[in-house]
């Protein structure tokens, strides 16, 4: 349904080109949910906003594309034309909703005014909030009515960029129990972006990691969070809480994220990494299949 | 060293509409000298509030909060600043880069209140004492110089740490200090955390809404919903088995790794 391609895209700023995704490819199909994890300024985001079509117009396609049911999309705003069936659920709950208008008037616009008592219901909002503003709600409040909204008009793909940020957990159960829900009745497809490895873990089918604009590992959510095979998605899981006995023994993945405006090399983990050999500089790598679902981009994997 | 007997706060509603809200509602616990205890709720379950009432933030309603004896729950916010105790509870923000003053360098920040607390004037100390706490949260001395806006994310989270420190505190208040960063952000903040605390003789007030950074970093835990205390006692015990239904639902609810919540789905295979 939804294929990504080869997806190069850059930035021109100030300090130069911003090299912020390098040959992405991703494929998601009906009914399936998708997690994208990394840490911040791995590019997560400007790939979900990529998908969206919300681009900036600064960015520019360097290589590839993103096709939609077969036909391409544009990534950058102002050149979207399709009207593709896909929502997204955003990062800021606040600053996504509309602030002169009640919660009841927002949600009646998206999804017409019958079904906004239900659309509450399912994210666990109380009846009485439809005729409050969003500045009356709390911040998990505002980010269960972004996730109304964008579930209220019915998505065949959604993008749910790090939707239970700042919800407790039973909420958070709740709210991937719906997303899980509708991708098994209605098909609907989801692409779950989150630093929270083991909420992607235990909700989705595939997991795909970035680092530095690079995908490096995309597999079974189990066999990535069981087995993963590249070092960097290795220590990501390592540095979980729920990994560690005490405080003491939680890792941390060493040094920073490369600056992506300035010279990279073919793998932008290679001066993190402690498996790094000579010959990973030599060449640009790509996705190398290790099973027919599982997918890495290392020379010298784990397993 | 605290001692918090059926703490309160409510707010009085505003406009037609709205009634009086209890935020924090009859809570008591103690914590001794080093100690730790964790706070765990849902947003809006009063975790924040409850800080802020014991760092005298805001004032509290009812009930009382002492501080070695002394009950500073009596002492209003306002004149609170003046009291010896002021310098001993320190708080730490939850987003650190909307809480550091933006056009104060990372330097500044930590200096400021070494002078306002500790009342230190000689500026060749000073600077020394700064230095020093950069190095006891693993802050590169170079990036003191730093306005908030040119720090990543876990640089400005220790500089939070670093600031919070400078007074000596005995007790430290944090408010969800990783929420905003990466796990392996977050965990190098932990670890950080968790180092401090003996170093530094600290006792914690961790407010948290994830349940696993809670049981790394305290021995014990309080659950709170609605305002209420639902489950209080040591963090290994309520793991392991929790009394109440809430204290059930919250560690249900928490996903793990190796407990696939779809695990029956049909895997679709992509096309």
């Amino acid at each position: 349904m939804l294929e990504v391609r080869n997806l190069s895209i850059e930035f021109s700023t100030r300090r130069g080109t911003v090299k912020a995704l390098d040959r992405i490819d991703l494929s998601i199909a009906p009914g399936e949910i998708v997690g994208l994890v990394g840490e911040s300024g791995s590019g997560k985001s400007v790939l979900s906003y990529a998908i969206s079509g919300l681009l900036d117009r600064s960015a520019r396609i360097a290589s590839g594309e993103i096709r939609w049911h077969g036909a391409v999309i544009e990534p950058v705003r102002e050149r979207r034309s399709t009207h593709a069936a896909i929502a997204q659920i955003f990062q800021n709950p606040r600053a996504s909703l509309n602030p002169i208008m009640t919660v009841r008037r927002q949600l009646g616009d998206v999804a017409g005014r019958d079904r906004v008592l239900s659309l509450l219901e399912n994210v666990r909002i109380d009846p009485n909030r439809a005729d409050h503003y969003p500045f009356e709600l709390s911040g998990g409040q505002c980010q269960r009515v972004g996730i109304a909204l964008a579930l209220g008009c019915e998505p065949e793909l959604l993008i749910a960029d790090e939707p239970t940020t700042g919800l407790d957990v039973t909420t958070e159960a709740a709210i991937m129990a719906l997303i899980g829900d509708l991708s098994q009745r209605r098909g609907m497809a989801t692409l779950l972006v989150t630093h929270n490895l083991a909420l992607a873990a235990a909700n989705c089918d595939r997991i795909a990691v970035m680092h530095a604009g690079q995908l490096v590992e995309c597999g079974p959510a189990e066999q990535l969070a069981y087995s993963p095979m590249h070092p960097y998605a290795e220590q990501l899981l390592a540095s979980v809480p729920q990994h560690s006995e005490s405080a003491d023994d939680l890792r941390t993945v060493p040094g920073l994220l490369p600056d992506l405006a300035g010279p990279l090399l073919p793998c932008r983990f290679a001066p993190r990494c402690d498996r790094h050999q000579p010959d990973c500089d030599a060449s640009p790598l790509s996705l190398i299949a290790r099973s027919p679902q599982h997918f890495v981009a290392c020379r010298h994997p784990l397993c | 060293m605290l001692k918090v007997s059926r703490l309160t706060k409510s707010f009085k509603g505003r406009g037609w509409r709205s009634h009086d809200v209890l935020a924090v509602d009859d809570v008591n616990f103690e914590i001794a000298r080093g100690g730790s205890l964790g706070v765990v709720g849902e947003s809006g379950s009063g975790k924040s509030t409850l800080a802020r009432m014991i760092s005298r933030l805001i004032d509290n309603t009812g009930g009382s909060i002492a501080f070695e004896g002394i009950d500073i729950g009596a002492v209003s916010p306002s004149s609170f600043v003046r009291r010896p105790e002021r310098r001993r509870i320190q708080h730490v923000f939850q987003d650190t880069g909307e809480n550091l003053t933006p056009h104060l360098t990372a330097g500044a920040a930590i200096a400021d209140p070494i002078r306002r607390l500790v009342g230190l004037a000689d500026e060749r100390q000073i600077r020394l004492k700064v230095e020093a706490l950069a190095t006891s949260v693993a802050l590169n001395p170079e990036l003191l110089n730093r306005y908030p806006h040119q720090l990543s994310g876990g640089q400005k989270a220790r500089v939070g740490i670093a600031r919070a420190l400078a007074s000596a505190p005995d007790l430290l208040i944090l408010d969800e200090p990783t929420a905003a960063l990466d796990v392996s952000v977050q965990a190098a903040i932990l670890k950080l955390l968790h180092g401090l605390r003996s170093e530094f003789r600290l006792a914690y007030l961790f407010i948290s809404h994830d349940i696993e950074v809670v049981r790394l970093m305290c021995e014990d835990v309080i659950i709170m919903r609605l305002g209420r205390v639902v489950e209080q006692g040591p963090t290994r015990q309520i793991l392991k088995a929790p009394q109440s239904d809430y204290g059930r639902e919250l560690l249900e609810a928490v996903p793990r790794l190796n407990d696939r919540k779809h695990a029956s789905r049909a895997m679709i295979a992509p096309s």
